[in-house]
């Protein structure tokens, strides 16, 4: 479960507001879907949540492990899929893995089932993962990042526009993935631009913009609430008049 | 209490800059001045007071070619934003040219200040009128402009009719082999020269029969041009160097519109992945800490500009300092070598090159003062992977550790047992050694906590651009005067040694207790 608390978090001395006291919970066995504008203060949101900016009032809480006084705690239980891929492209693909496995404790033969599984999904073959990441496409990278992420089996998922660069097949893997993972229990949180993904995915959306949450609740909510039903209509109206 | 941080860390960066230019910039400008001063005021008793100008000139255009070749080669054809401009209304040569005056303002920025000591310094001693002053200061400010247009054309040439250089990999090679044979080549006239018989040349006027100086005038003969105008005030030879500078503008600006776009758009950056190629690797456990440690210097050795500047440079001084000697004609067998460091001003010398050298390769290395700007974009893995702060930076100061100290124990290690240093002394040399050496790393990654430099487009700017070296450098300069200065000191020299080693193991400690508490929360604020 993640639990955001009154997350309010501003740059350049307040004058640039990223989050205004933004509040809301991901249930266990949710695939909750994060919407916005550009800048609208999604990935400073998800940073915090990650640990890797602090927010200036608040509290995030993950399985029970408040971020501010159990980091660690919390990001153990945690797979960060950042919304850039180009991360320690000299490394092979195998070293990428292997480290993101050592730094969360994976076992050897856990992180070779899991390798040859998440591969297998995505459509790689593994003697890519022998090569360098300078090599491999933005897609390849992405995909090895997902790989790396979800090499130890978090109980929470938080994802950064995972679906960037991955082919059609990938792309309905990973949300079979998701939704495999949430009926198991577990928490997913992935933030998108492409409305159709969240319409089809996601329990519940959450829309934020200017750094407030305008919306939190399911599709069918928010459908029923405007006249048409047209997502993509109503996303456009509420921003608009946030 | 955010705003509280930044400004506390504003202020520290303020009084760093400060302290650099006023203790290291202005002091090494003076010295360069000075020493130009003093070059002239001896050349004009031979009557050739332009030779010091032309050789001083020649190694910063020599300079210029070796640091240049990647620069521009990177600038023109692999930097990332190239492909977002090529697709845009814009000729050839406005693009080069714009490109290229943007890398000669980068390389003048740094060298600049040395040419206006230069001129000032031979302004002072050979003095100058007020159109000689002023012109020979845009000339010095000029002066990259040959040998880059050179570069860059020959560059061209070679990317429009050659099909080896298609990768930014090629071109690093082929330019650190241009270095390495400059490198060699100026040791073997280095050890060739005879000083006496320059003295003799100089005197003669026949300066221009030496090796060095006639390569020199034919590679770089703006040199000469300048350093004529400024010791004769005749106009030719600026007028002569003008005209050069604007031919080699004007070639560079046809060459670019007649290679430009088939050299840039024939390169094929994007490396072929094999998907048949072998799984020669596997899983492999670690522990978090080692997983970090292996990363860290993979990655060192994997970058060629991390490499070269952060791993080759601490081995690059032992050839110097064996050059020197051969030029100085010293005997380098043991006898020799251990009386010679017998006697006290000797050891004393001797203890006090050991710690320049230590301090001076440990700030140069930007091991620390570049060990969390290196991460770059990928900085946030830091924050969010369950691993302490303190244990990411203890691995950090481990992987800058090894290379420094690789870099110089084993040499100094050779060094106090081939000359002879009694058991205690020899330790107390290699315990300063590493707690110098540590005292600079950690000093470096204080400073780099403070603010890093995370957006850089390739490698080589992460480091070049990086002001947290140049602040390191400037307290390591300090530091390693007042230490090594103290050793002079009318006392023995072990005893001195002794103290500083004391000394420099109390600072390793507290300044490793304050990058637990302070670098760590430094680390912490990055991105807030």
């Amino acid at each position: 479960m993640i639990e955001a608390l009154n997350l309010s978090k501003s740059f350049n001395s307040g004058a640039a507001v990223a989050a205004d006291n933004i509040s809301f919970t991901c249930a266990d066995g949710e695939i909750v879907g994060f919407i916005g504008p550009n800048g609208a203060g999604k990935t400073t949101t998800i940073k915090m949540l990650t640990g890797i900016i602090r927010p200036d009032s608040g509290k995030v809480v993950i399985n029970g492990f408040d971020m501010a006084e159990k980091p660690l705690d919390c990001k153990r239980i945690i797979g960060y899929i950042s919304d850039n891929p180009d991360m320690f492209v000299k490394l092979t693909g195998y070293e990428f893995i292997n480290f993101m496995a050592d730094v969360y404790g994976v076992p050897e033969n856990v992180r070779a089932e899991r390798i040859d599984y998440f591969a297998e999904q995505f459509g790689m073959e593994k003697s890519v993962f022998s090569q360098r990441m300078t090599g491999y496409s933005h897609g390849m990278r992405q995909k090895t990042m997902i790989i790396a992420t979800l090499v130890h089996d978090p109980k929470v998922w938080i994802l950064d526009e995972p679906m960037v660069g991955l082919d059609p097949q990938s792309a309905f893997n990973l949300k079979r993935m998701m939704r495999e993972h949430a009926d198991k229990g577990n928490t997913v949180l992935f933030s998108t631009h492409v409305l159709e993904i969240a319409e089809k995915v996601c329990d519940r959306i959450m829309i934020i913009d200017t750094g407030k949450l305008i919306y939190t609740g399911t599709m069918d909510a928010l459908k029923n609430g405007e006249e048409g039903g047209d997502l993509e209509k109503i996303f456009l109206k509420m921003t608009a008049e946030a | 209490m955010e705003e509280a941080g930044n400004k506390k860390r504003k202020a520290w960066i303020l009084g760093f800059t400060a302290f650099v230019l006023l203790f290291v910039v202005i002091p090494v400008t003076v010295m360069t001045g000075f020493f130009t001063f003093i070059l002239t005021k001896g050349l004009m008793q031979t009557g050739h007071p332009e030779f010091g100008i032309k050789l001083m000139y020649g190694l910063i255009s020599i300079f210029t070619v070796v640091f240049g070749i990647n620069v521009i080669f990177n600038e023109l054809y692999f930097e990332d934003d190239i492909s977002y401009l090529l697709p845009l209304p814009l000729k050839p040569e406005e693009l080069v040219l714009s490109r290229f005056f943007a890398v000669f303002i980068g390389e003048n920025m740094m060298q600049f200040a040395v040419v206006i000591a230069v001129v000032t310094g031979f302004g002072i001693a050979h003095p100058m009128n007020v159109f000689q002053w002023i012109i020979s200061l845009v000339a010095g400010f000029l002066l990259p402009v040959i040998p880059m247009a050179v570069i860059a054309i020959v560059g061209m040439l070679l990317m429009t009719f050659t099909r080896f250089i298609k990768k930014k990999e090629t071109v690093r090679r082929i330019s650190y082999a241009i270095i390495i044979l400059i490198l060699a080549a100026g040791a073997m006239m280095l050890l060739s020269i005879d000083i006496s018989e320059i003295v003799i040349f100089i005197i003669e006027g026949t300066a221009s029969n030496i090796l060095f100086v006639k390569i020199l005038d034919i590679i770089f003969p703006q040199t000469g041009l300048i350093a004529d105008f400024m010791a004769t005030g005749s106009v030719w030879p600026v007028l002569v160097f003008a005209a050069i500078c604007l031919l080699s503008l004007v070639l560079l600006s046809g060459c670019a519109r007649l290679f430009y776009m088939e050299s840039v758009t024939r390169l094929n950056e994007t490396t072929h992945v094999q998907k048949n190629a072998s799984s020669s690797q596997s899983v492999v456990f670690r522990s978090a800490g080692m997983s970090l440690f292996v990363k860290e210097m993979r990655v060192l050795v994997r970058t060629p500009a991390f490499l070269t500047n952060c791993v080759a440079a601490n081995f690059v001084w032992p050839a110097f300092v064996l050059i020197f000697a051969k030029i100085l004609r010293a005997d380098l067998g043991r006898p020799a070598v251990s009386a010679y460091f017998a006697e006290q001003p000797h050891k004393t010398a001797a203890m006090a090159v050991i710690l320049a050298i230590t301090m001076v390769t440990a700030a140069m290395n930007c091991l620390g003062s570049d060990s969390f700007s290196r991460e770059g974009k990928g900085f946030d893995y830091i924050k969010f992977i369950p691993v302490s702060y303190k244990l990411q930076w203890n691995v950090k100061t481990a992987a800058a550790m090894v290379w420094t100290l690789a870099g110089t124990v084993p040499f100094f290690a050779f060094f106090v047992i081939y000359a002879g240093f009694d058991v205690l002394s020899a330790i107390l040399v290699m315990v300063m050694v590493i707690a110098s050496g540590f005292f600079v790393t950690e000093l470096g990654m204080l400073l780099d906590s403070l603010n890093p430099k995370l957006f850089w487009l390739d490698a080589l700017s992460a480091l070049r651009e990086n002001y947290n070296t140049v602040f390191c450098m400037g307290i390591t300069i300090v530091a390693c005067g007042l230490l090594a200065g103290a050793l002079f000191l009318p006392v023995p020299v072990m005893v001195t040694c002794g103290i500083e080693t004391f000394i420099l193991c109390i600072a390793d400690v507290v300044l490793y207790l304050i990058s637990m508490r302070t670098g760590v929360r430094n680390l912490m604020q990055i991105g807030e």
